[in-house]
């Protein structure tokens, strides 16, 4: 089932527009298990790239 | 060639497992034949006996046996409950002010056991067991701990096990081994997002945590404990069905004599794992007390009368975790039943009914593909060894720093709308970042579309069920009925972060929008065609 986006209101010319900023996030712990976990230290401390861990 | 292995240690028992390259685990037994090891200990003379073997020398030689002393470890005397040993030998304070058992030896020697020392010898216990079953040496291990084990625990039971052959490679929390263990069983479901409630009802007690699970990292959003309540308090339970009914038949009280009361409770462990599988039991136990033997026979509903304040307890105490997260039971996609104790029907049907039907409640109990739940945590253990184990210890320290793992989570999903106005979450809450999802899309008949990017809203949806009709009922059974009314969250789009427009669309194009926080929380939002050489359309913004 693909999902259908509304179509353009007339008027509306920007290609972007920012509105506001999302909420504060919480820092918590992640738990260092399983190869996600494994592929998220990598990236945080490498900055290795996405599609290096995508299947 | 060496093996590295998962090693899970509980106060009441433990367990060994070991992963093949193929990602199988194989949950190792000990030389007895078990899987399931009581972490007991046992002295006769110069002879040590360990689990099973050890665990029945509560009846004759309970002063040199020594139970339930994991939680001991990295303790001082003065901060334990030193209760969990009055059946075995008792625990006492030594000079250093640790815990420790006065055991007769050989010619009536004296010997004081420490606590890190029996754990030592429990340790090389189920190293050599390890070995025994693999065929290949053992030198590495990933041990669980429960999550509210303090730091100076953890370097203590590190050293312990170091002290006794077997390097730690890593420390993991049992909630998420054993939720790891689940998630990795058949299909891989690591990937689902989803929160989950990790309930373990061990021996002597009970633990959960609540934890999300987003893109397959796992956060643990809130732990709840409680010691003494477990699997103990069902058999206490049960052995003073059967006390009472002995003294009813024979005038006799078995209450009044350790051994006695040894016999009966070993008894009452057997018949309770028994009404796990079947629905009577049979009880016997050769000269109670006074001489007399009992037989008797238990069915698994009398059973569940005797221990009813306990299963509430236990169920109840599911439902503290969940508010502890913030949470109400309906925001809970599973819950995964772990420990011994949770081979207990009535505990798993109690469970269920607290939660919502949308709710999953993994048990032996309810879906017979379910994996022992006795075995969750340390198969979990096991994974987590092979997959580090080609890992070098810097590499490994490393990945524990505090900026890799302390990390920020989103509060609110964060997504987009649809034609018809419904919000479609491309990240959830508590998703970890640095993270990159996306979401493909299309534009259907128009020629230009508008993707606004929001920032989800829980709500609860209230439908109401009509009760089914049952021909087969009679009439006024259920008649004065409520109609049951069923609840589900429903997030909706509230505030509005972003807008993008795609123009120039041939019909039905295929459509992408890329969401992408990066370490610092800068959240870059894009849509594009499907299609080489398309330009994107993007932007930025930032968090609170
Ligand atoms: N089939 C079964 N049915 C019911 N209870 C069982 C079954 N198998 C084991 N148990 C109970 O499970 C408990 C032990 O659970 P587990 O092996 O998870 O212990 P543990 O992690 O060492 O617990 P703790 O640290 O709380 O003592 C015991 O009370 C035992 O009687
Ligand atoms: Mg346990």
């Amino acid at each position: 089932m693909s999902i259908t986006l509304p179509a353009l209101p007339s008027g509306k010319t920007d290609s972007f527009k920012a509105h506001g900023k999302y909420s504060s996030p919480n820092r918590r712990p992640i738990e260092p298990v399983g190869r996600h976990f494994l592929a998220h230290a990598s990236r945080t401390l490498r900055g290795h790239t996405w599609s290096e861990y995508e299947k | 060639m060496s093996a590295v292995i998962g090693i899970t240690f509980g106060n009441t028992s433990s367990s060994i497992a070991v992963a093949g390259g193929d990602g199988k685990v194989d949950v190792i037994a000990n030389p007895d034949g078990d899987r399931s090891i009581p972490s007991v200990l046992s002295y006769v003379g110069e002879d040590e006996y360990h689990g099973t073997q050890a665990k029945s020398q509560l009846i004759r030689n309970a002063k040199n046996t020594i139970i339930n002393f994991r939680d001991f470890v990295g303790k001082k005397f003065e901060e334990v409950d030193t209760s969990v040993s009055k059946v075995g030998a008792p625990a006492i304070k030594t000079e250093d002010g640790g815990i420790g058992y006065e055991i007769t030896r050989a010619d009536d020697k004296v010997e004081i056991v420490t606590v890190e020392e029996a754990t030592r010898r429990h340790f090389i216990q189920l190293k050599r067991a390890a070995e025994d079953y693999i065929g290949k040496k053992v030198e590495s291990v990933v041990l669980t701990v429960p999550t509210d084990f303090t730091e100076k625990q953890r370097e203590e039971i590190t050293k312990v096990a170091n002290n006794a052959g077997l390097k730690v490679l890593q420390l993991i929390n049992e909630p998420s081994s054993a939720l790891l263990a689940h998630l990795s069983s058949n299909d891989d479901r690591l990937l689902e997002d989803k929160v989950f409630v990790v309930a373990d009802f061990g021996g002597i007690r009970s633990d959960a945590a609540v934890v999300s699970v987003r893109g397959g990292v796992f956060t643990i959003l809130a732990t709840a404990h409680e010691k003494g309540l477990g699997g103990e308090q069902l058999d206490d339970a049960l052995a003073e069905f059967f006390a009472k009914e002995f003294e009813k038949k024979f005038k006799a009280n078995p209450r009044t004599n350790a051994r006695s009361l040894a016999k009966l409770k070993a008894e009452s462990i057997v018949v309770k794992k028994t009404l796990s599988n079947v629905n009577t039991s049979s009880c016997s136990i050769e000269s109670l007390a006074e001489g007399y033997d009992f037989l008797t026979s238990i069915n698994r509903l009398r059973y569940e009368l005797a221990a009813k304040t306990v299963l509430s307890n236990l169920t109840a105490f599911v439902e503290k975790a969940v508010t502890k997260a913030g949470l109400e039971t309906l925001d809970i996609d599973e819950v995964l039943l772990v420990g011994g104790t949770s081979h207990t029907p009535k505990l798993a049907s109690n469970v269920q009914f607290i939660f919502p039907e949308s709710t999953v409640v993994v048990s032996p109990a309810l879906d017979s593909k379910a994996i022992n739940p006795a075995e969750l945590v340390s198969r979990g253990a096991a994974l987590q060894a092979s997959l580090i184990e080609s890992f070098d210890e810097e590499e490994i320290k490393e990945s524990l720093q505090p900026v890799v793992v302390n990390t920020q989570h989103i509060s609110k999903p964060i997504g987009i709308k649809d034609a018809e106005g419904n919000f479609i979450p491309i990240l959830v809450s508590e998703t970890a970042y640095p993270i990159k999802k996306s979401i493909e899309v299309t534009n259907g008949e128009s020629s230009a579309v508008h993707i606004e990017l929001f920032e989800g809203k829980r709500t609860v949806k209230e439908t109401v069920v009509e009760p089914e009709q049952d021909s087969d009922e009679s009439e006024d059974e259920d008649s004065d009925e409520e109609p049951e009314i069923r609840k589900d969250v429903v997030y909706v789009a509230g505030d509005l972060l972003a807008e993008l427009s795609l123009k120039d669309l041939k019909p039905n194009s295929k459509l992408e929008v890329i969401v992408n926080i990066t370490q610092n929380g800068t959240l870059h939002v894009s849509g594009r065609e499907l299609k080489p050489g398309s330009v994107a359309v993007k932007g930025e913004i930032s968090s609170a």
